[in-house]
């Protein structure tokens, strides 16, 4: 997000572009794209849903992500059931991944504070 | 994170998810089972969907895991009934449900592994989606698997590899003195494909120094002592 403060007068962001086609001929050959070409860029290979780990990570504490699926198997020593919340420490004695309440717990910071053991 | 909904058109700011009485993930309408779950269920039943207000994945994942008693021959057939699924999520949320409810790879016993497929392909090389591809493979001295494995999965999801559909599914494999991490492509011998999956590998994963990654074709596995590095147009090791 933008923290710039100058003052600009602000616009609608475009969300149409009127391209007007008198001829059949300048149709593009291409169905996804439109005349003029397309408004919004896209990625090699088309759009695509993209998200890095730290947004991935940062969507794990909210209450929709916690709470257990539907249909988890009962597989003793690999899946868990529906537990209290407990306090884990992120690496040492941990079993399960949940309940991890403290956000910035080491094993979701984005950068390589992971790195704590000699390799 | 500013991530497009390729449904739904629009650019998604950032989502506070709804107040969550409805906690369940959605299924889609044409869901044709009775919701619940077997044992070995391994025929896929029904399509997850994401729930109002969850962030979509670009693709539904399935999470399965096997284990293989030592005594017993790692033939396909017991393969395939050693193999289950587990459940499959189609948002961000959902993931993080099921990956929460999961013991860490870690800290299973015995010779286990986790699989984190997309939706329709089984973790095995018969899949039709399968039958081209190979894989990467990292080894990994015992310590290491829980934390790559989050990695992993969470660059996947994120489709941070950027090879249009190619990528299959990761797996962690827990064994006696090592552990191995792989990632399964569909065709393998597009080296632009195998090559940036490498690449991006490198720079998500942050291995160690000395790490070696190793591309194998998934028929080369089937051969008895073939020596995977001498494979000569699959890939390099580092």
């Amino acid at each position: 997000m933008s923290t710039d403060c100058q003052k600009t007068t602000a616009k609608a962001i475009p969300s149409t572009r009127r391209v007007t086609i008198n001829d059949a001929a300048h149709m593009p050959h291409d169905y996804s794209t439109t005349p003029g070409g397309t408004l919004f860029s896209t990625t090699p290979g088309g759009t695509r849903i993209i998200y890095d780990r730290k947004f991935l990570l940062g969507c794990r504490s909210s209450p929709v992500a916690k709470t257990p699926p539907k249909g988890l198997p009962k597989i003793p020593g690999v899946t868990s059931p529906p537990s209290k919340d407990t306090d884990e420490k992120a690496h040492n004695g941990e079993l399960l991944n949940n309940n991890i309440t403290a956000p910035d717990s080491s094993s979701s910071t984005g950068d390589d504070s992971q790195f704590e053991m000699d390799i | 994170m500013l991530a497009r909904d390729a449904n739904r058109d629009i650019w998604c700011l950032f989502f506070s998810p709804k107040d969550e009485e409805d906690q369940e993930e959605t299924d889609c309408h044409h869901d044709n089972s009775d919701g619940t779950n077997n044992n070995n269920n391994n025929n896929r039943r029904k399509t997850v969907c994401p729930g109002a207000g969850e962030h979509p994945l670009q693709y539904n994942y399935t999470f399965w895991y096997s284990r293989r008693t030592p005594s017993r021959p790692a033939s396909s057939q017991s393969y395939e009934q050693n193999i289950r699924q587990i459940g499959s999520v189609a948002s961000v949320e959902q993931f993080w449900r099921f990956y929460s409810h999961l013991v860490r790879p870690g800290d299973l016993s015995g010779h286990s592994d986790f699989h984190l497929f997309k939706e329709g392909i089984k973790p095995m090389w018969e899949d039709e989606s399968n039958r081209s591809g190979g894989k990467w493979i990292i080894r990994l001295r015992k310590g290491l698997a829980s934390r790559f494995w989050e990695n992993i999965i969470l660059a996947m999801l994120g489709e941070q590899f950027m090879v249009g559909e190619e990528i299959c599914g990761a797996v962690v494999s827990i064994r006696f003195q090592e552990d191995i991490l792989s990632i399964w492509n569909r065709t393998s011998n597009d080296q632009t494909t195998t090559s940036r999956i490498r690449d991006t590998l490198r720079r998500v994963l942050n291995l160690p120094t000395n790490s070696i990654m190793e591309y194998k074709t998934h028929t080369d596995s089937l051969r008895p002592a073939q020596v995977s590095h001498l494979d000569s147009d699959s890939g390099k090791s580092l």
